[in-house]
């Protein structure tokens, strides 16, 4: 607030006041990089997905009723792991793709406007002969 | 507490008017309607009839929905003016008068029912007259003009910020009553009545005021946003009170005001707020049955509770309130960012997250097929499977021939013809056609087979003579009687006329039965077995003209061409290997080892003119060596080697000099350069040297050159000794002929084309004995093999000549033959020298020079029977000549 031009309008009075409240007040500082331990690294994050992948898609068909399904609950176990893991100040979106192999082409991709000193993503891909499941993570460092 | 009871009850009736419903609610709303009747009769001075009642009724109806409509429509101004509702202490009490002083109006109003409308008007005009009493306290005037509409707020800026804080949360329960409010009410008939109202209250205004710009605010937002510039600043300073006061650590908290102000209320703070309102006024509730219609009385009752004397102002509490709320996020945000846009920098990426490329149509087909219980195999055969790549490489194979039984007169087995080859190579591809056909050129002859005229017209010639000799009876061969005294008679050998006449006659060294016979017109060596003088042994063809011939100590036969090319023959191969025979039935044989298709190769410098062989037979022990001499003066020594084991029918791959099935090959040792001073002339004859160590060559200026093929020096200075190059000795003419004395003696016999004959020993250099020329050139010399100091020669005229140096050395003792003799050979004599085989009787073979027929002498006693002390006398004489 402080940054914005003084209307010309305003009293003389609130300008000083202001002045004034601009000396008493100190700026903001802002943590603007994570602490090296807390930095979401894909090399860490990557273990984590893949374990939930393996655990939920081990021997699974591809069964089209319950791939919405799993699709949530791979979404919201990879979440909860990505937390305990203890990436502070991070928060995730995590997208779970799963989808029937039938000899077909598949092509993902994504665009991200981010910080790339401070976010970062990690994918994983899980693959049997019915189906291929791609899970993504992006991490994104919250100021 | 009547007035609100009214209120309430109009509201009911409004909505049981528009939804119909049944008659217990009319009844209590019946009573309601009386009691305030009652009330009003009591404050107003006219009692009011029904028809007053009714009309009543629906005038309170419009006044609510007009503040309700304000409440919705004017989201944004009524934030503004919410900024400025925290109002002083003492608003409330004139909040309070003017409720008493809105009593008493409406009170007037009951009283008027017939003039109610103006009444109406009157009241409002009265009421917004006293609030503009109240504001000029505290406004200038300009403000007032500015925000009449929104008097309240204006008014609350000017407050003190210490009482804006005091009713801040009471403000807040305010404003969230009233969205509960407006979320509840659904009625469009209420919504219509509002805005009807809202219009006739506006032009009521219209009328009040005298600034022009003001009126229309609270219509749109053209206004509301003039408003809020208007207000901006002002609400700055409270903004930052406000979050100041709202520490800034409860970010939650703030959030969830963002979420209320942005038109989603969370139900919870609705839920909260509601029960509030209960708390407040529990009174109510006693009055109402059905708990929906109290809520919505609830809202009503506390509106006009709170704010009936100013519904414009109650109508700017929640609005603005959401406003501020919001704004104050916004700028924080904005504010957070402005400050962090400077640390950090944001950039865009893509990923590619995920790549799975489509599967052919193939594995698509063996996944599936794999399911099932299935192998696939593949296997490859050859090379039509060109989709799949054979595991083994590539065969290499050229193609070759051979000839079973081997032709005799040219090669015998080779590679391909180019033709051949190029239809069997088609799959090669060009590379390896080209490596091929470069083997092939390596391998081709140097001098290829002319089928020329001159063979032609042999083969012709052959074809008349065959027809001649069957047409005539053949002659028995008999054995004649011989003309001279020294041919105890002779036995004609009866060649076959096919292969002309003989020029030469050569006996075998070691065995002089065997004899072979030169036919030059039919490039043919005739073998014979000396005592068998019907038919030869068999017969050597040769490829090209033989110029000379020799004996090996093996026992083969060695011919030198023409065209420079060496033919070795084996004559003891089996004469079915050859598989051919002339008209006589006698075996035909091809060399067994040509030069001429051999990677040795040939003499280059032109014919061969001299054979000797050098050396002893492998078989007693020795080695030796062929010397063979081209007309221009190169000599090349080669060296004969019998294959071990059994011969390869097939072939040689490596060496096509090889015949099919021989056992014998010719590889060169050496090559040899005769001094160039002491040769400057080719030289024309050449003998094996005396005592088998070398060979002697002379020259056509009349010198005697010993070539010295043992494993002596490389260089061929060191091993060519000129035996008598001095002038003094030589004669002004070329040596025709050389014999070396087979008895071990030493002794050399030189011939020259003038008729001179010298005796020399191979250790000298001067001559011993040179006997005077008694006719033409001396054609051929020969050492008797029967006594060591007889020896003949043989001119050009015919004349065969014997010498005895004992007796008498300066000229011939007698004349075997007078004319006629183009050659002579003498055979080995078992019985006086030993030497030979024991069948081997002294003979001597005269070769006709006319009819070229050779007949074979027994030679007599006196030329065969040598006398006891015949070696000695002749030492005795060497040793006197010596002298």
């Amino acid at each position: 607030m402080q940054d914005e031009p003084v209307a010309t309008e305003q009293p003389q009075q609130q300008q000083q006041q202001q002045q004034q409240k601009e000396g008493e007040e100190v700026a903001n500082t802002y943590v603007i990089r994570p602490n090296f331990e807390s930095k979401f690294r894909p090399l860490l994050a990557k273990p984590v997905i893949h374990e939930a992948l393996v655990e939920r898609l081990t021997d699974k068909a591809y069964d089209k009723e319950a791939t919405s399904g799993l699709c949530k609950e791979l979404t919201d176990e990879i979440k909860a792991r990505l937390r305990a893991n203890g990436f502070e100040r991070y928060k995730f979106v995590v997208q779970v793709a799963i989808g029937e192999q039938r000899g077909q082409g598949v092509k993902m991709a994504c665009r991200c406007l981010w910080d790339s000193d401070s976010d970062n993503y990690v994918q994983d891909i899980f693959m049997n002969d019915s189906l291929f499941c791609v899970a993504v993570a992006f991490g994104v460092f919250h100021y | 507490m009547p007035q609100d009871k009214r209120s309430s009850s109009g509201s009911r009736r409004g909505r049981l008017e528009d939804t119909a419903k049944p008659g217990a609610m009319r009844k209590i709303l019946d009573e309601m309607d009386t009691e305030a009747k009652q009330a009003r009769r009591s404050k107003s001075k006219g009692g009011g009839d029904k028809e007053d009642k009714d009309r009543d009724r629906e005038d309170r109806d419009r006044d609510r929905d007009r503040r309700d409509s304000r409440h919705k429509g004017n989201d944004r101004e009524r934030s503004h003016k919410d900024d400025k509702e925290r109002d002083s202490k003492h608003r409330d009490d004139k909040d309070r008068e003017r409720r008493q002083r809105d009593d008493k109006d409406r009170d007037r109003r009951h009283k008027d029912d017939k003039d109610r409308d103006r009444r109406r008007e009157d009241k409002d005009r009265d009421r917004q007259r006293d609030d503009k009493d109240r504001e000029k306290r505290h406004k200038d005037d300009k403000d007032r003009d500015r925000h009449r509409d929104d008097k309240d707020r204006e008014r609350r800026h000017r407050d003190d910020k210490d009482r804006d804080r005091h009713r801040d949360d009471k403000d807040r329960d305010r404003h969230r009553d009233d969205k509960d409010r407006d979320r509840h009410r659904d009625d469009k008939d209420r919504d219509r009545h509002r805005d009807e109202r809202d219009r006739d209250r506006r032009k009521n205004k219209d009328g009040d005021r005298k600034s022009s710009e003001q009126t229309t605010k609270s219509n749109g937002q053209a206004e509301t946003a003039e408003a809020a510039e208007d207000d901006y600043n002002y609400d700055d300073d409270e903004f930052e009170n406000y979050d100041e006061d709202f520490d800034d650590f409860e970010d939650d908290d703030n959030e969830d005001d963002d979420d209320s102000d942005k038109d989603r209320k969370p139900p919870a703070a609705a839920k909260t707020d509601s029960k509030d309102q209960q708390r407040n006024v529990p009174a109510r509730q006693q009055y109402e049955d059905d708990s929906e219609d109290d809520y919505d009385r609830h809202k009503t009752s506390s509106q006009q509770q709170q704010q009936t004397p100013r519904p414009k102002a109650f109508i700017d509490f929640f609005g603005a309130k959401r406003r501020q709320a919001n704004t104050a996020a916004a700028s924080r945000t904005q504010r957070r960012w402005d400050e962090l846009s400077r640390l950090i920098d944001l950039d865009k990426v893509s990923y590619d997250l995920f790549q799975l490329a489509p599967l052919e149509e193939y594995a698509l087909y063996m996944r599936q097929y794999g399911r099932s219980n299935a192998h696939q195999a593949a296997v490859q055969t050859n090379e039509d499977a060109i989709d799949r790549e054979a595991m083994t490489d590539d065969i290499e194979f050229s193609t070759r021939w051979t000839q079973n039984p081997p032709g005799d007169l040219v090669e015998c087995a080779g590679v391909a013809a180019a033709n051949d080859e190029d239809s069997a190579d088609e799959d090669y591809d060009s590379k390896d056609k080209k490596k091929h056909k470069k083997k092939q050129t390596a391998q081709l002859p140097s001098k290829p087979i002319q089928p020329s005229a001159k063979s032609l017209q042999r083969t012709l010639d052959l074809v008349r003579r065959v027809l001649e000799e069957q047409s005539r009876p053949r002659v028995p061969n008999g054995r004649r009687e011989a003309a001279g005294h020294l041919s105890s008679g002779f036995t004609p050998l009866t060649a076959s006329s096919t292969y002309g006449p003989a020029s030469r006659a050569l006996f075998d060294p070691k065995r002089s039965a065997k004899l072979l016979t030169m036919h030059p017109n039919s490039s043919t060596l005739l073998l014979w077995n000396a005592h068998e003088p019907e038919l030869p042994l068999c017969v050597l063809s040769a490829p090209g003209g033989v110029a000379c011939a020799c004996w090996t100590p093996d026992e083969f036969v060695c011919a030198g061409l023409d065209d420079g090319a060496l033919c070795l023959w084996d004559p003891t191969e089996p004469a079915e290997s050859h598989g051919r025979y002339d008209a006589d039935g006698v075996s035909i044989r091809g060399p067994t080892y040509s030069t001429a298709w051999s990677p040795v190769g040939n003499h280059l410098g032109g014919g061969v003119v001299g054979l000797a062989a050098v050396g002893r037979a492998l078989h007693s022990g020795g080695a030796y060596q062929l010397v063979s001499m081209d007309s221009s003066g190169r000599l090349q020594a080669w060296v004969a080697s019998t294959h071990v084991g059994p011969a390869d029918p097939a072939g040689s791959a490596s060496d096509l000099g090889l015949r099919p099935g021989g056992r014998v090959s010719l590889m060169r040792s050496s090559r040899l350069e005769l001094p160039s001073a002491s040769a400057p002339l080719p030289p024309l004859c050449m003998s094996a040297g005396a005592n088998g160590d070398g060979a002697i060559v002379g020259g056509a200026d009349g010198c005697l050159i010993r070539v010295n093929v043992g494993a002596g020096g490389s260089s061929g200075s060191r091993r060519c000794h000129s035996i008598c190059g001095d002038f003094e000795h030589r004669l002004p003419a070329s040596v025709t002929a050389i014999d070396a004395s087979p008895h071990g003696n030493g002794l050399l016999l030189i011939g020259y084309a003038d008729g001179h004959v010298r005796l020399m020993t191979s250790s000298s250099t001067s001559p011993l004995l040179t006997v005077q020329p008694k006719s033409d050139s001396i054609v051929r010399l020969l050492w008797s093999r029967s006594r060591p100091a007889v020896f003949y020669s043989l001119d050009s005229s015919g004349r065969l000549l014997v010498y005895d140096l004992t007796q008498k050395s300066s000229g011939p003792v007698s004349v075997f033959a007078e004319s006629g003799v183009s050659d002579f050979a003498l055979g080995e004599d078992y019985h006086s020298t030993g030497r030979g085989s024991k069948s081997d009787r002294a003979v001597c073979v005269l070769v006709r020079a006319n009819s070229g027929e050779a007949e074979v002498h027994t030679l007599a006693e006196t030329l065969s029977a040598a006398e006891l002390d015949e070696g000695y006398r002749l030492s005795q004489l060497i040793d006197q000549l010596c002298v």
